[in-house]
């Protein structure tokens, strides 16, 4: 007994000594961890897309989280980037609050130098009606968004986390070949679900990690290891891309949406002469106008652009009086309608589509696991939203982490993961749902349903601080 | 154990040690009792029924302790109940959850069925492990318990949403009273030394020792210990910045006086049955212009309502008696006896927990949680007399809380 009481107060001693040797010794003390075959990290990343790079240049810019060690898995190799002369046919719609992220770890800068294209001013108008939506910053000089190429994204990103050094341990030509999440991964159910999560990579490597990031986008390998309850449906439509060549237009900061039964046609300003193209329509019209020769093909979008055949005309003179009433109440003046541009080409090879689905995870966190990006929702891009909230993503996690790292807790902590899911959630559930009202809005020529809605639209319209605050909304 | 050295505290330590048991005993008030246990059972009869030969766990006693005999009653509250006799619900409880894994232990079959058949005269919901199990079974074992302090939502959920509270606090009270303000590194606590008594699994030991501190965690109870070794070594960043002992705090008076920056007892006061003796040894351990911090429950009629009626006997979320009314103390009470033992108190606030969001927030008000940070005078405290005169005199500690009564 007394041995005993004696014996702590030596290793209480030993441990004081052993703490004295030690003060002073910062990161790492990867000594006696259990398996020592396995390499130990404190942030994996799976997945190095735009996201993923973002999250991981997010997350090593911090200092809070400087005695961290953070690893991006990429499955593409390391490759130089130049600056093709041709724009690229995927774009992104950049909202100022990603900015702000891109900024924080200096990757905004990156983008400047290479290329982007403010949006001043949104227009949005439908095939029905005459009804219209203009969105834009009081004085018409204040950037609403920006118009990126993804590579230029993904470029800039991976030049910040370069210019970081070995911050981050950027590992390229790996991918996850299978997880192991304890509590979740069968025969490893029982397994007290503190155990950190088991990463086996393509080349033969373990990493064994507090916290997985899965970044790795709308097939998510982390979302089906960590076994997340995943909603998803299929648009039956498909988005054609497409870079035109435009004139008609001074300064090309406009981004345009015109609303037709198919589908919502977008053009995003890319520079003075070139829109980026997002049409989004039935497979089977999709398909030939991929494979229609150039001039069908230019006609066939400028019709889309200004055909009136759709026009509805109990919705047109029902809109003309409803308008004469707004215009005495809210006493704005006439909307400026803008003519869009005209299209006179397109990019040889720029033309693709890709299918639409819809993805969301019920839960974008487990005990040691995290889903950002298209990983936990991907969207329609009829708003251009789907990437502004992977990057929000991005910030309210790296704004977690930091503070569950102030607080000393685990990364991989549920307590504050919980936080991040509660925040996000609340951000996206609203977006998916605006999305998927305009989407079932706009899809019928039905008449009242045209009425309804060109009315809705103009009411909006003509309230200046109803439009304000969705211009706010949707910058975020 | 060593409790014959410490003869003025014996009484006190045992019934201390009851304390932390009963605390202990809360870990499966729930689980073992309505679930695990309950489940295993079944589970157990429908082995049995299947295969004879092939008897899941629960693991003979080996009687060479013969405080391990189940009780009827899952946790009954005879206060002179052995400390082993605790633990001995402890192993039993591990045994609980790891029948579930319906492990062939063929070596303890024989007395298996002894004990099978002991059990269905008293109570079978429990059955029994022995102490001396190889070690790889113990590992296990521990690694469970290890779970159940560490599921961040299940029982201790309310200590884990604490920390959000708690380590803030007493990270940004150290900081401030840091001659240089610690660089924006993440380690902002590191060169302190702090003792957590009572640290139980480790919950706020852990992250005091991620923000750079050197904790030492001290607890009565051998499984505390040993979970929080265990959890501690999963995670080699600061495996080498945390010492857990199994000692009381007076253990480590005559070896560690004045050689800690910070002593943090957070929820153990209530707990504890000579709060004179506890609070001035830990007194004694910290350094002169050291702190304290203490988080504990008011002796108000509301936490009376909450903690025992509600809590115990309305929604039977811990077993009755983990709180005795009588042991908790009033801030004015907690800054009289902390005066006395050379401490300033800086701060009083009250801590609110909201069951339905589980979180904490800070609130004006301190008549159900409170937290205490005080700081040590630079004179050297005139320890021992005036313990012994505590000691005697606060037999029943019920004397400081006198002002306030019960109904």
């Amino acid at each position: 007994m007394t041995a005993k009481v004696l014996r702590s107060c030596r290793l209480c001693k030993s441990a004081l000594r052993h703490f004295r040797s030690l003060s002073g010794c910062g990161r790492g003390v990867h000594t006696t961890f259990i398996d020592n075959d396995a390499e130990t990290a404190d942030i994996v990343i799976s997945g190095g897309g735009m996201v993923g790079t973002a999250m991981a240049c997010a997350l090593g810019n911090e200092p809070h989280l400087a005695d961290k060690r953070i690893v991006l898995l990429e499955s593409a190799p390391k490759k130089e980037f130049t600056l093709p002369e041709n724009y690229s046919n995927r774009t992104c719609t950049v909202s100022p609050s990603t900015v702000n992220l891109l900024n924080s770890f200096g990757a905004w800068d990156e983008i400047l130098q290479m290329r982007c294209q403010p949006v001043k001013r949104m227009q949005v108008w439908e095939s029905c009606s005459d009804s219209l939506i203009t969105f834009n910053k009081d004085d018409m000089m204040g950037d609403l968004a920006f118009v990126v190429e993804n590579d230029v994204i993904l470029e800039a990103t991976r030049r910040s986390l370069t210019a970081m050094g070995d911050r981050v341990d950027v590992m390229y030509n790996t991918s996850a070949s299978s997880y192991i999440i304890p509590g979740v991964t069968a025969g490893h159910k029982n397994v007290n679900q503190n155990s950190w999560v088991t990463i086996s990579t393509n080349d033969g490597k373990t990493i064994k990690t507090k916290l997985l990031i899965g970044a790795d986008g709308m097939n998510s390998g982390v979302r089906k290891a960590g076994e997340f309850h995943t909603v998803k449906w299929d648009y039956k439509q498909l988005a054609l891309v497409a870079t035109l060549h435009v004139t008609g237009v001074s300064e090309n900061t406009v981004a345009w949406q015109r609303f037709l039964p198919t589908g919502p046609l977008a053009l995003l300003p890319l520079s003075t002469e070139r829109c980026c193209m997002i049409w989004t329509t039935t497979p089977e019209n999709a398909r030939n106008l991929r494979d229609l020769p150039v001039d069908s093909f230019v006609d066939a979008v400028n019709d889309a652009l200004w055909h009136e055949r759709d026009k509805d005309s109990t919705a047109m003179s029902l809109g003309q009086s409803f308008q004469g009433i707004l215009n005495g109440i809210f006493s704005s003046e006439m909307t400026d309608r803008q003519m869009p541009p005209t299209i006179v080409d397109v990019d040889d090879n720029s033309r693709a589509h890709f299918p639409l689905t819809l993805v969301h995870a019920s839960n974008y966190v487990l005990q040691r696991v995290a889903l950002i990006g298209d990983s936990a929702h991907r969207i329609h891009p009829l708003a251009g939203q789907g990437v502004n909230l992977g990057f929000g993503d991005v910030s309210c996690l790296r704004d977690i982490l930091v503070q569950s790292s102030q607080e000393g807790a685990d990364p991989g902590s549920l307590s504050y993961l919980t936080q991040y899911e509660t925040e996000r959630q609340r951000a996206v559930l609203p977006v998916i749902a605006t999305i998927e009202g305009l989407h079932r809005l706009y899809s019928t020529s039905l008449t009242p349903v045209v009425v309804l809605r060109s009315l809705g639209l103009q009411a909006t319209n003509a309230m200046t601080f109803l439009k304000d605050k969705i211009v706010g909304q949707a910058s975020g | 154990m060593g409790a014959s050295l410490f003869s003025r505290n014996t009484n006190s330590k045992a019934d201390k040690r009851n304390r932390k048991f009963k605390e202990a005993d809360r870990l499966f008030s729930k689980s073992s009792v309505t679930s695990a246990a309950a489940v295993s059972g079944i589970v157990d009869q429908y082995e049995k029924s299947k295969d004879r030969d092939l008897p899941s766990s629960p693991e003979s006693q080996n009687n060479q302790n013969g405080a391990n005999t189940p009780q009827p009653n899952g946790h009954s509250e005879n206060s002179n109940e052995s400390s082993q006799n605790h633990s001995g619900k402890l192993h039993k409880a591990g045994g609980a959850i790891r029948h579930k894994k319906n492990k062939n232990k063929n070596r303890h079959r024989i007395t298996h069925q002894q004990s099978r058949l002991r059990y269905s005269t008293a109570n079978r919901e429990r059955p029994i492990v022995t102490d001396n199990t190889i070690d790889e079974e113990e590992r296990e074992k521990f690694a469970k318990l290890a779970h159940t302090w560490w599921n961040e939502s299940g029982e201790f959920q309310a200590l884990h949403a604490l920390n959000a509270l708690r380590i803030p606090w007493i990270r940004d009270a150290l900081i401030n009273r840091l001659e240089t303000p610690p660089s924006k590194s993440g380690k902002p606590l590191e060169g302190l030394k702090i003792l957590d008594a009572g640290s139980g699994g480790g919950i706020l030991s852990e992250p005091l020792a991620r923000l750079g501190a050197f904790m030492v965690g001290v607890d009565m109870v051998e499984d505390n210990i040993k979970v929080a070794q265990h959890h501690l070594s999963e995670d080699p960043r600061i495996v080498s910045r945390v010492k857990y002992i199994q000692a009381t705090v007076e253990d480590l008076v005559s070896t560690e006086e004045e050689s800690f920056d910070a002593v943090v007892a957070s929820e153990v006061v209530e707990h504890v049955a000579n709060i004179d003796s506890f609070l001035n040894s830990c007194g004694r351990l910290v350094k002169p212009g050291g702190s304290m911090f203490l988080t504990t429950i008011n002796k108000t009629n509301i936490s009376f309502g909450l903690a025992v009626v509600a809590a115990e006997r309305i929604f039977r979320l811990v077993p009755m008696g983990t709180h005795d009314w009588d042991k908790f103390v009033s801030p004015d009470d907690l800054q009289f006896i902390l005066d006395r033992n050379q401490f300033t108190t800086r701060l009083i606030h009250g801590m609110w927990y909201n069951p339905l969001t589980c979180r904490w927030r800070w609130t004006k008000d301190t008549s159900i949680n409170y937290a205490l940070h005080a700081i040590k005078t630079n004179g050297r405290t005139q320890v021992r007399t005036e313990s012994e005169q505590t000691d005697s005199a606060g037999k029943s500690d019920t004397s400081h809380g006198a002002n306030s009564t019960v109904t």
